[in-house]
């Protein structure tokens, strides 16, 4: 596993860095660290304490060093090499200033997986795992089953149906959706049944969850519900429909209160 | 018959549907110019229609009675035309058909039957599509008046070609004077308004085919950028030339007439703008042109509350939207005491 692992100048990332240490310990890998610092002296004190939290052996270290902004300097690094997981920062008063539009853009940019940081823990206890199907949905499982052993964290799965009637034969056919939705043989739902099956298989403490409304609304209202420390969607690579289709990721990075995992496969 | 023999037989159909729809249109607004002289007494004195708010209440009235709002924002134009209804009256009263024809989608049942379609929509759709139109129309009201007054638009003005309109008199002259010596005026006004609808209907058949040929096929599965299904309500109203089928033809593009809940409203939004096109034609063809800029106001000022919300509020009006729409929804009496509200208010606003 290769990680590339973003600081900066402040301490907003040092929990999650013992985190990330930890992890790539029990699942064997490297960390590269970016550091877009543009003082030296607070590059090289920032140089140190990641290594220090890390907690890694020499070998399973690097360093990037880049000047300019980290959303141009993440996606740059990301591309030069192939990385299993990008970690970003939290990111401070120009991602607060912007709405959160940092975070989104790095996701973006970045094609990677990417895991964005909020002021925190570090590690997670509850994570809490979208999918919209089969697409994306066993992926973003396998990511967060790897992070649940390492860290002894709970899974819940979330499925949003966001289906709305047109007509009233439609309300009768939702009405039903609604109140047996994992007995029925939609694709969403059999993908559910498989889910689950996978969580028992891999010895996991999980559990499933289904929403009706909004997605980007009835994920992040889950997020806060159940009280989650950590967020995994999915995303596809840019694709030529993207000018028509809705950037529902960009959207629960943006507006998310905690930490979020996007899982993107591998071109 | 063979697959090109249907295809040239439906096409030939959508022609002439097209061009019997329009000059059935052209007659209905004749009819009505004509039969709307003699209105001013019952317009004024038995309705009341003197000032903004009962103009209002009276545009929405109406597009509850004739169950459309088309036919009504024409009525409007025609009783501008004779003088009846000034400006301002004239754009609150397109405006209140438009609150009014909103309903209707609530009532699709008889709606459909109408237009020669067989699908309900859903009590839900109904509700969310009249929310949609209220909050928007309210503040593009206010913008629009304020636009008329300032006279920013003034200097906007279409007619139509001196030669159009000498086919027109001389195709339609004798068939409206012919009606009118044997009708009394308020007959051929009635007259009119029917044929207004009977044209609308007839138009229908001419509806190009969506199904195949829409960008946005997948509108019960995936989810599309606000701006996409705006752009699409509007292309597609643009042909319907009513917001109740465009929501219509959004059935076969879905699974089961399921959409995603996020692709709804803007859809609504876009059908809002440009189902003013065919009330901007009849100002065309009345031959009217401060009536042209008053119908064009009233586009720019729903385009402009639109892209407004789109731009810079949409998330947290899509979730009042369907908040406020659950809370209707919760019980019998919340939704009663709401449609009560509703159909009484256009009648309060007629007595002011």
């Amino acid at each position: 596993m290769k990680v590339l692992f973003a600081i900066d100048a402040t301490d907003h990332w040092h929990a999650a860095a013992k985190a990330v240490g930890r992890f790539v310990a029990a699942a064997g890998g490297e960390v590269a660290i970016l550091a877009a610092v543009r003082r030296e002296k607070a590059r090289r004190t920032a140089l140190e304490a990641a290594r220090r939290l890390l907690d890694l052996s020499e070998g399973a270290l690097s360093t990037k060093i880049r000047r300019g902004f980290l959303e141009t300097a993440l996606a740059e690094a990301a591309r030069e090499e192939t990385f299993d997981l990008v970690v970003v920062p939290p990111l401070g008063m120009r991602d607060t200033l912007t709405g959160g539009h940092l975070r989104s853009t790095i996701a973006r940019r970045v094609h990677a997986s990417t895991l964005l940081l909020r002021r925190g823990r570090g590690h997670p206890r509850r994570i809490l795992v979208c999918t919209q199907g089969p697409l994306h949905g066993l992926d973003n499982l396998e990511a967060a089953s790897t992070l649940a052993r390492v860290f002894e964290a709970e899974i819940t799965v979330l499925h949003v149906a966001s289906a709305f009637p047109l007509t009233a034969e439609a309300t009768a056919e939702m009405e039903r959706l609604t109140e047996h939705f994992l007995e029925t043989d939609t694709p969403e739902a059999r993908h559910l049944r498989e889910v689950e099956q996978s969580l028992a298989r891999r010895g996991l403490a999980g559990r499933l969850k289904v929403r009706f409304g909004v997605v980007v609304d009835e994920i992040l209202d889950e997020v806060v519900e159940g009280k989650h420390d950590l967020l995994v969607v999915g995303a596809h690579h840019p694709t030529r429909d993207d000018y028509l289709l809705a950037d529902v990721t960009g959207n629960v990075v943006r507006d998310s209160p905690v930490s979020t995992l996007v899982v993107r496969k591998r071109a | 018959m063979t697959e090109g023999g249907t295809a040239r037989r439906r096409w030939t159909v959508r022609v002439v549907s097209g061009v019997a729809g329009l000059l059935l249109f052209i007659l209905a607004l004749q009819l009505m110019r004509r039969g709307a002289g003699g209105l001013e007494p019952f317009v004024r004195d038995l309705l009341g229609v003197d000032d903004a708010a009962s103009a209002l209440g009276f545009g929405w009235a109406a597009a509850y009675l004739v169950m459309s709002g088309s036919p009504v924002a024409a009525i409007s134009l025609t009783l501008f035309v004779s003088g009846i209804l000034d400006d301002i009256q004239t754009f609150v009263m397109i405006a209140g058909s438009r609150l009014g024809a909103s309903l209707i989608v609530l009532v699709v049942g008889f709606l459909y039957a109408l237009r020669g379609r067989d699908r309900g929509a859903s009590l839900q759709m109904g509700l969310l599509s009249l929310l949609v139109t209220y909050t928007i129309y309210v503040p593009a009201i206010v913008i629009g008046i304020l636009l008329l007054e300032s006279g920013t638009f003034d200097a906007v003005r279409l007619a139509p070609p001196a030669g159009l309109v000498d086919a027109i008199g001389l195709v339609y002259d004798p068939i409206v004077e012919l009606l009118a010596r044997r009708l009394p005026f308020w007959a051929l006004f009635i007259a009119g308004a029917a044929a207004v609808v009977a044209a609308l209907q007839v138009f229908d058949r001419a509806l190009p085919d969506f199904e195949k040929r829409s960008p946005v096929r997948g509108v019960g599965v995936q989810i599309y950028r606000p701006a996409v299904m705006f752009a699409l309500g509007f292309v597609v109203t643009l042909f319907t030339l009513s917001v109740s089928v465009s929501l219509g033809i959004l059935v076969p593009l879905s699974a089961k007439g399921l959409v995603r809940r996020e692709n709804v409203i803007p859809y609504i939004m876009g059908a809002n703008v440009s189902t003013f096109i065919d009330t901007l034609f009849a100002a065309l063809l009345l031959d009217a042109p401060r009536a042209f800029t008053i119908v064009l106001v009233e586009m720019v000022a729903v385009a402009l509350v639109s892209v407004a919300v789109l731009v810079f509020s949409y998330d947290r009006y899509q979730k009042t939207m369907l908040d406020i729409l659950d809370r209707i929804l919760r019980s019998r009496a919340t939704l009663a005491v709401f449609l009560a509200v509703i159909l009484v208010l256009p009648f309060v606003l007629l007595r002011t």
